[in-house]
């Protein structure tokens, strides 16, 4: 997987619409290659990396917490609290104008993490999978019915501003947020790797972790979910929604490595889930094709027959 | 026991009505929709010929300097370039987006993508002197802004057909083409006359996705309508479209005299099939239609440089019945 992702961050670097001489761009400081190479390749490769890594591993631990293994930002609905959030800063009016300090991305963390316990609250304590799975939705309707709304009673500036960060792309963000993303995720990795621990005893279930930790659990999978929603708000901020990454990467995994131990699905879903950015990237801005596409056509087309196939396979198994 | 599994249910279920109802209240207070003066002078400023100031409202959205006229420029906001080609200085274009939305285009303008695909790369490769775009499409260029010089315009807000043709000055100072573009507007504004109401009923009103939308008072094409000397039938002050009930679009299509109707299609063929949910609710067995094809006259481009045409077009086919440049009257049996 380290040598996929490094195969995959170099040929995001040399490839792209114009052709570009890495030994020109090292060389010369001042050239065009140069320029092409640390104002959009560097920034999108480094982007690429980071929202592969945040998507993976919020889906990673959502799934764990929720134990569910379709569970993830998008399916969840915390996407969509996200994308509220940010609805609701573009079309109110003035309010982008009063919170320019905070900027939009507090709203969407806001919108994440309020949808997180609103799913927490409705579910109960039961967490009972199909359950949790239908209001995941039921919540995603409601923010589009609300956005819908907003629509409708907005003027044509919102209406633009919010459909354009809709359609999400890695050209957003500037090195200001990259910084901002970078410390965040080595701040998330590092707490899902402090974690590791109890979230692999609480998948042994609730009784066994009383017995080999102390402290409420609810206290703990509250914080955890802080920590996430917070990190699918930034990541939702910067590029827009990002569908599917969160929930096939934590998945492909547990069914390959036949390993559910959290320290390995960590490393591993981070490198994976750069690795999946990396790649629909290169081929949603026409590196290899002349033409470019929208990045979360590509995601959605190489993750839609993914959950298809463990849908099916969990039919299968159950009715085995 | 009861009590406490149903607890946690209860309580998500008084946020989310909570969550619901406060955001209804907040999109219900968004009434206060600015409204824009007739002429675009006051969305920007021009001091000594050599900086350009841009204005969103009272909001600084842009400011750049430059002496001498940009050589090499850079169009995000496609419908910007009707200003550079009425200026004859289509020259100093060197990449567009969304190419593919004019015709006539030289081939030197490359393309830089469509929507928000914006590409960086072929953007850096033409090492612009200038980029101008929206404000909404910043975002996508923000890793862009300390190497070039960026000019923001939101033209599309202006919904004052006088006003949008007035941008027409700026990009004369920009491109020092003072003299022309002063003629091009004068010549506009000389002859966009509003003609005296002739109560005639136009209405502009689409279905799509079941939905009825109706072009708000202070729309383009409404003040156009109403400028043309017909009588408008809007519901709000909006500079947008309202969403209507299929009652009141009903009542509203048996009343009027003329439907305007933008086709996006290549030619009238089919027109019965686009037109089915207007025909379904319009009691009469014929339907007047002001027809005007999106794609053979290329409107939306050509309408912001020439409003008066649009509308003394309009004003002579209400009126008197003669097919113009951009419309054509159209009547259909139901």
């Amino acid at each position: 997987m380290c040598f996929l992702l490094v195969i995959l961050t170099i040929s995001e670097l040399l490839f792209g619409s114009v052709d570009v001489s890495i030994l020109e761009a090292i060389i010369n400081p001042v050239s065009i290659d140069f320029d092409i190479i640390v104002t959009s390749r560097l920034p999108r490769t480094i982007l690429s990396i980071l929202i592969g890594i945040s998507c993976a591993l919020s889906g990673l631990g959502i799934q764990t917490i929720f134990k569910n293994p379709l569970a993830g930002p998008t399916t969840l609905g915390i996407n969509s609290g996200a994308s509220l959030g940010m609805a609701l800063f573009f079309f109110i009016p003035n309010l982008s104008n009063e919170f320019t300090v905070l900027g939009s991305g507090s709203f969407a963390i806001i919108g994440a993490i309020v949808f997180l316990f609103l799913l927490i609250f409705t579910a109960g304590k039961s967490f009972n999978l199909s359950l949790i799975l239908i209001i995941g939705l039921l919540l995603s309707y409601a923010s589009y019915a609300i956005i819908e709304v907003l629509i409708q009673t907005s003027g044509d500036e919102g209406i633009r501003n919010y459909v354009f960060w809709g359609m999400g792309s890695l050209n957003s963000g500037g090195w200001n947020e990259i910084i901002f993303l970078i410390l965040y995720c080595v701040f998330g990795v590092v707490f899902m790797v402090k974690k590791s621990d109890w979230l692999n005893a609480y998948l042994l279930g609730e009784q066994e972790l009383k017995l080999l930790r102390n402290g409420s659990i609810k206290r703990e999978k509250n914080i955890i979910l802080i920590v996430l929603g917070v990190w699918v708000g930034i990541v939702t901020s910067i590029v827009g929604p990002i569908a599917f990454v969160g929930v096939i990467i934590p998945n492909i995994l547990k069914l390959y490595l036949k390993n559910s131990a959290m320290k390995t699905l960590i490393t591993s879903s981070s490198l994976l889930g750069a690795s999946l950015l990396l790649l629909a990237d290169l081929l949603s801005r026409g590196a290899f094709f002349n033409f470019v596409l929208p990045l979360n056509s590509v995601l959605s087309i190489l993750g839609v027959p993914i959950i298809i196939y463990l849908l099916l396979k969990k039919m299968y198994v159950v009715n085995r | 026991m009861q009590k406490t599994s149903t607890f946690p249910y209860i309580c998500g279920m008084k946020l989310l009505c909570l969550l619901f109802l406060s955001i209804v209240i907040l999109s219900c207070l968004n009434n206060n929709e600015s409204v824009h003066v007739s002429e675009a002078s006051d969305k920007y400023e021009i001091v000594q010929d050599s900086i350009f100031r841009t204005f969103n409202g009272n909001k600084e959205i842009s400011s750049i300097v430059f002496s001498s006229v940009p050589q090499k420029v850079i169009v995000l906001a496609t419908p910007l370039y009707s200003y550079i080609k009425a200026l004859n200085v289509e020259r100093n274009v060197v990449g567009m987006l969304s190419l593919e939305r004019l015709s006539g285009i030289p081939a030197s303008i490359k393309s830089l993508g469509k929507n928000n695909e914006i590409d960086l790369e072929k953007i850096i490769e033409l090492s612009p002197d200038l980029i101008i775009c929206n404000s909404f499409q910043l975002k996508s260029i923000s890793r862009l802004k300390t190497k070039y010089q960026i000019l923001v315009i939101d033209e599309y807000l202006e919904n004052n057909p006088l006003g949008k043709a007035s941008w027409i000055s700026f990009f004369g100072a920009i491109f020092h083409k003072k003299t022309e573009s002063n003629n091009i507007y004068s010549k506009i504004k000389k002859n966009y006359t509003s003609f005296p109401s002739e109560h005639i009923n136009v209405i502009q009103l689409n279905n799509y996705g079941g939905k009825w939308y109706l072009p708000g008072c202070k729309s383009y094409i409404s003040r156009v309508i109403k400028d043309a000397g017909g009588e408008v039938d809007c519901d709000s002050e909006k500079p947008g479209s309202d969403v209507i009930s299929e009652e009141s679009a009903m009542v509203k299509l048996n009343k009027l005299d003329y439907l305007l109707f933008f086709d996006y299609a290549e030619d009238t063929s089919g027109l019965k099939i686009r037109l089915k949910p207007v025909l379904d609710l319009v009691k009469s067995n014929k339907l007047k239609v002001l027809y005007c094809n999106t794609i053979k006259t290329d409107f939306f481009n050509e309408s912001i440089l020439n409003p008066d045409v649009v509308l003394n077009g309009l004003n002579s086919l209400i009126t008197q019945g003669v097919d113009g440049e951009f419309f054509k009257l159209i009547i259909l049996e139901n």
